[in-house]
């Protein structure tokens, strides 16, 4: 096998020289390298003539330099350079470093001499980084089933924001509306209402407005005048009080309007069975293989379902994710007419 | 190793074969393009490596990543010509200038051969012991010692030598 001596590796031949450990071929390649670099032969001190007649011997500095560091020589002041660097490397028993330490203090060359050493300890510049990081990164796999919910998350996630054209229909609806819309001969406007009977309006809860309207419907007051606005929540209900009526204490009235078609479609949308009324139970789930997907993956109840209005039922969607819900209604398309 | 695994090497010792490579080759230049040669090299070999020894492989890789360079470098002469410029300057006002102990240190190290600036390194940038030191250099754990040790005596030498001048 060819033997390649380089200037990297020489040293390590001429330790094993030094031990005799080349065999006749290694030996004479060392002693063609050594030829060919003479300059080598210069900056090493004490450097073997390789000619083996010779009983030349080396120099003690350069010896210590390339001898094995054994930890049982005894420390001296031949061998104490040795001891200084073990020290320095951490490399020495208890028992020899407290021998050190007493023959360090006893001399105080050798004690200037590890002072010295322990300076030759190299420390990194931690200010110096590799600043593009990013350039050396690999993309992390990611697998199908988690891509695929990632996309359905961004689309569940987009439909909610879509807005439903039906919740402009949640405006208060005015008098003017209904007039426009239903051909009314006699409305009166809220604010007018307001200010000539220094109404009050308010904004009451569900089931509090659909037993109060049920009240007021059976009120035959043939003057009585239907008002009735929604607010941008579906379920919820402003009214006026008047002042003209009587009213009983937390009740109110509602002016009517007597157009039998408006009062017709009113009386379906707040029937007292609620029938309009969509369950979400009743609505349907149109992604199953996403939603059962992430829930194996994630290991969280997910649900999603969604229901279109019809003429008489609600629709919407309800959105669940562990502990978050979100849901949203749209009111049956009878309702929507009114606008 | 996998990716998310090569990303947190990345991380963790990029900045380290940066330093290492930087001290060797004295370009950033250079320097930056072992970094980049060296984790090029690791990840195409990720699926082999095990995640545990993966600072090795880097270092290793690197290692010889260094020694090519050096080696083209001195073919073309350029890394003597740097070494010429900046280290040969040995005016008293030079050394006045920089007695700051890291400088001179800094100076010392670039006299060392490659190999021995090598192990110092790895041992006291990085901590690894002979027999680690041994299997990133193709060395063995014998050949290491002796290496640190004349590169410690050669650095005791040149701080030596500075503080008579200074002195």
């Amino acid at each position: 096998m060819k033997i390649n001596i380089t200037k990297e590796n020489y040293e390590a031949y001429y330790l094993d020289f030094l031990e005799g450990n080349l065999n006749d071929i290694e030996k004479d390649e060392f002693s063609k390298f050594i030829i060919l670099h003479s300059e080598l032969r210069i900056e090493e001190e004490g450097l073997l003539e390789l000619d083996s007649s010779t009983n030349e011997k080396l120099d003690s500095t350069f010896t210590n330099s390339i001898k094995i560091f054994d930890k049982n020589e005894t420390i001296s002041h031949t061998t104490i350079e040795l001891f200084e660097i073990a020290a320095l490397e951490n490399i020495l028993n208890s028992q020899k470093k407290e021998e050190f330490d007493k023959f360090i203090n006893q001399n105080q060359s050798s004690k200037s001499e590890f002072e010295l050493y322990k300076k030759t300890k190299l420390f990194p510049d931690l200010s110096i980084t590799f600043s593009n990081k990013k350039s050396l990164k690999r993309g992390v796999i990611i697998p199908l089933y988690v891509k695929f919910s990632a996309v359905a998350a961004v689309l569940i996630a987009s439909f909610m924001l879509i807005p439903f054209n039906n919740s402009e229909t949640y405006n208060f609806l005015t008098a003017q509306h209904i007039q426009s819309r239903f051909n009314a001969k006699k409305i009166t406007p809220l604010i007018e209402i307001k200010n000539m009977q220094q109404n009050k309006s308010i904004v009451a809860k569900n089931e509090i407005k659909l037993k109060n309207i049920q009240v007021n419907q059976q009120n035959n007051n043939q003057n009585q005048q239907l008002e009735i606005g929604m607010t941008k929540e579906i379920n919820s209900i402003s009214f006026k009080k008047p002042s003209l009526f009587e009213t009983k204490p937390n009740n109110y009235e509602i002016k009517n309007i007597d157009f039998s078609s408006v009062k017709t479609q009113n009386n379906s949308y707040f029937s007292e069975d609620n029938s309009y009324y969509l369950p979400i139970e009743e609505m349907k789930n149109p992604v199953p293989i996403i939603t059962n997907g992430l829930k194996n993956k994630i290991k969280r109840e997910i649900d999603f379902r969604s229901a279109k209005a019809t003429d008489k039922k609600q629709g919407g969607f309800y959105f669940k994710l562990g502990k978050l819900e979100i849901s949203r209604k749209i009111a049956p398309k009878d309702v929507l007419a009114l606008k | 190793m996998n990716a998310k695994e090569y990303n947190i090497a990345v991380d963790t010792f990029a900045d380290n074969i940066y330093r290492f490579a930087l001290k060797h080759l004295k370009n950033e230049m250079t320097a930056k393009d072992v970094v980049q040669e060296t984790f090029l090299k690791v990840w195409d070999k990720h699926e082999t490596i095990d995640v545990s020894k993966v600072k090795s492989y880097l270092f290793t890789t690197a290692y010889h990543s260094i020694i090519d360079w050096i080696k083209k470098e001195k073919r073309s002469g350029d890394i003597e010509k740097v070494e010429n410029s900046i280290y040969s300057n040995n005016s008293s006002d030079f050394l006045s200038e920089n007695n700051d102990l890291k400088k001179i240190l800094d100076l010392a190290l670039n006299t060392l051969p490659e190999i021995q600036k090598t192990v110092v390194l790895l041992r006291d940038y990085e901590a690894y012991s002979y027999f680690e030191i041994a299997e990133i250099c193709n060395l063995t754990e014998a050949q290491v010692k002796v290496y640190i040790f004349r590169a410690r005596q050669s650095l005791k030498n040149y701080l030596k030598k500075y503080e008579l001048i200074a002195s």
